[in-house]
């Protein structure tokens, strides 16, 4: 993973339960970084750690430590500088989901080492949409979830998620009344 | 070759910014993106709504044109922000514009109302500005950390001058008490048998240790000068054992050899110094027993200058033998000097806070200028000898490096 995700990591916990929290995730993950830098990659492992030891420290099981960094990405990554490429990816939700695959796929030629998910929009009807999710690693769907709550939140679109694993890959389906 | 032909949409949605126009100037065809941000240019003159930024073509003209088929072409919008960069490709019967707008900033593209989506998905402008975005990102990362370095460094900086501070105001303080500890066990007035007497201590920040003391006794007194090694508070406390052995030994036998009390004062410095306090300390001193118009005197320190009334010359008398606290015995260094005075001679015994005192030169006050001194002052009342005397070193030196001292006698028969 890129240093960006773990900064985000850190921003989360230390925003919220502050730093001596994120010292003691820190050590009980064993990772001794004081601070990631944004372009350089990681091991995942090392993100696997830290969200493990974050769910053991906070007492909340880890596919809820996973939401709500995917939700917090969201904020994060627009702080971070981001605000301007989130802002291509479009003014709706449903134009941001549209443009989600070629945001990644773009920003994976800045960032050589990425590994970056697949997406695929298939609408359904004009309350409905089903979001593909297909990713090299194991388990992340929960921050997909958290993710698509914190772009409901930045299009100030409410959203219904149901979350389904297919053969291969996640499915999410997304229920509105305003997406169409 | 056959090849294919583009119809209008497919063309607009494959290059969503380009505009073809006819020889007059008048569009015939728009791409899709561009025609939402210009809903003006389809069927109207291009040079209505664009200008050539670059290359330099006036006017608008496929005439004009056509002479820069290898040209990047800059187009401005004649009422908003967009440029579009591109070629210009000449057609049997028109010009065709193929380009995409120029942004070198992602957030440009808000500004002029376009999104990731709006662009064709073969074209790279959307990959420069990320990468631009990406560089910006890793450069930000750069100023944060070097900012928190220096912001580190400040800290550390500040912690190291406090401690430094700290340190130092120690220091002082122990030299306070160490000059305290001096002052205070000095005699506080100095009245003897048979002579006149003055005497001034002054005490430098740096380094110190300067001693004397006067115990009168009956028919006379005993005088004792000389100056401990090293400077703060060891100083302070060996100076005061100098003066408190002398003190004994003086009111044990008023009449006593001066040179088994300097023998005896070794013994019991060298015991303490070197086995108590585990300092390497050491003391020059010289032990004065002043009966009648006799001096008798041991231990090594400075010269005893004597002013002899009768010549009104100074004779400078040495003082053999060896320092205090540095050996277990010095009984075999150890010698006692026999001075006899006349009416009106003046002995003069100082430290080397004065002989050694440097002017801005660097050139010492010395034994010459100190006994030409005396020598000229010598009838005077003998604080004003000693006032004079102090007065000079103090015009020829204004720094005080080191204690100085200067004890005064007279003979007053």
């Amino acid at each position: 993973m890129y240093g960006l995700v773990n900064k985000a990591v850190v921003d989360l916990v230390v925003s919220k339960f502050g730093q001596d929290t994120w010292n003691e995730i820190k050590n009980k993950a064993e990772v001794d970084v004081d601070v990631f830098v944004s372009m350089d990659a990681y091991p995942d492992d090392m993100t696997y750690r830290l969200v493990g030891a974050a769910s053991e420290v906070l007492k909340i099981p880890p596919e809820k430590v996973l939401e709500a960094f995917g939700e917090h990405w969201v904020l994060y990554t627009a702080q971070e500088g981001y605000g301007p490429m989130l802002d291509a990816g479009g003014t709706t939700l449903r134009e941001f989901l549209e443009n989600l695959d070629a945001l990644h796929a773009r920003v994976a030629l800045t960032m050589p080492e990425l590994r970056p998910p697949r997406f695929r929009l298939v609408p359904v009807d004009d309350k409905t949409m089903l979001l593909e999710y297909h990713s090299t690693r194991q388990g992340l769907a929960p921050m997909v979830i958290g993710l698509l709550r914190g772009l409901s939140i930045r299009f100030n679109t409410p959203i219904d998620v149901s979350h389904a694993s297919r053969d291969g890959h996640d499915e999410f389906t997304i229920r509105s009344s305003q997406i169409s | 070759m056959t090849g294919i032909a583009l119809s209008p949409e497919l063309m607009g949605g494959t290059f969503p910014f380009h505009i073809a126009f006819r020889p007059d100037g008048r569009v015939v065809q728009v791409g899709a993106v561009l025609q939402r941000l210009c809903p003006s240019l389809d069927g109207g003159l291009i040079s209505d709504v664009f200008a050539i930024v670059r290359p330099q073509v006036m006017p608008f003209e496929i005439e004009a044109i056509r002479l820069h088929p290898r040209t990047v072409f800059v187009l401005q919008m004649k009422t908003g922000t967009l440029k579009l960069k591109g070629q210009m490709m000449l057609l049997d019967d028109a010009m065709l514009f193929l380009g995409s707008p120029w942004i070198t900033e992602l957030s440009e593209l808000k500004a002029l109302g376009l999104q990731l989506g709006d662009f064709a998905v073969h074209d790279q402008v959307v990959d420069c500005l990320f990468l631009i975005q990406s560089q910006q990102t890793a450069l930000a990362d750069v100023r944060r950390l070097a900012s928190q370095q220096s912001v580190k460094l400040a800290h550390q900086q500040s912690a190291l001058l406090e401690a430094e501070r700290l340190a130092r105001e120690r220091l002082e303080k122990e030299l306070a008490l160490a000059r305290q500890i001096q002052i205070s066990i000095l005699p506080r007035t100095l009245v003897a048998d048979g002579v006149e007497l003055a005497a001034c201590m002054t005490t430098a920040t740096e380094v110190g240790g300067d001693y004397y003391d006067v115990l009168p006794i009956h028919g006379g007194c005993w005088i004792g000068i000389g100056d401990v090694s090293g400077h703060g508070v060891t100083s302070g406390l060996i100076m005061l054992m100098v003066q408190s052995a002398v003190a004994g030994l003086v009111a044990r036998d008023p009449n006593a050899s001066p040179r088994e009390a300097v023998t005896i004062v070794n013994r019991v410095l060298f015991e303490n110094i070197r086995h108590r306090m585990l300092k390497d300390d050491f003391v020059t001193f010289s032990l004065l027993r002043v009966t009648g118009r006799r001096i008798v005197f041991a231990g090594a320190h400075e010269h005893v200058l004597v002013v002899r009334n009768g010549s009104k010359r100074v004779e400078p008398i040495a003082t053999p033998g060896t320092w205090l606290g540095v050996m277990p015995d010095i009984a075999r260094f150890t010698t006692e000097t026999i001075v006899d005075l006349e009416p009106k001679d003046l002995v003069v015994l100082y430290t080397d806070g004065i002989t050694e005192a440097r002017n801005d030169h660097g050139e010492q006050y010395g034994i010459d200028r100190l006994s030409a001194l005396v020598e000229r002052h010598r009838e005077e009342p003998i604080e004003d000898i000693r006032d004079n005397v102090f007065a000079d070193v103090t015009r020829w030196s204004s720094r005080r490096e080191d204690d100085a001292t200067l004890v005064l006698l007279r003979q007053s028969n």
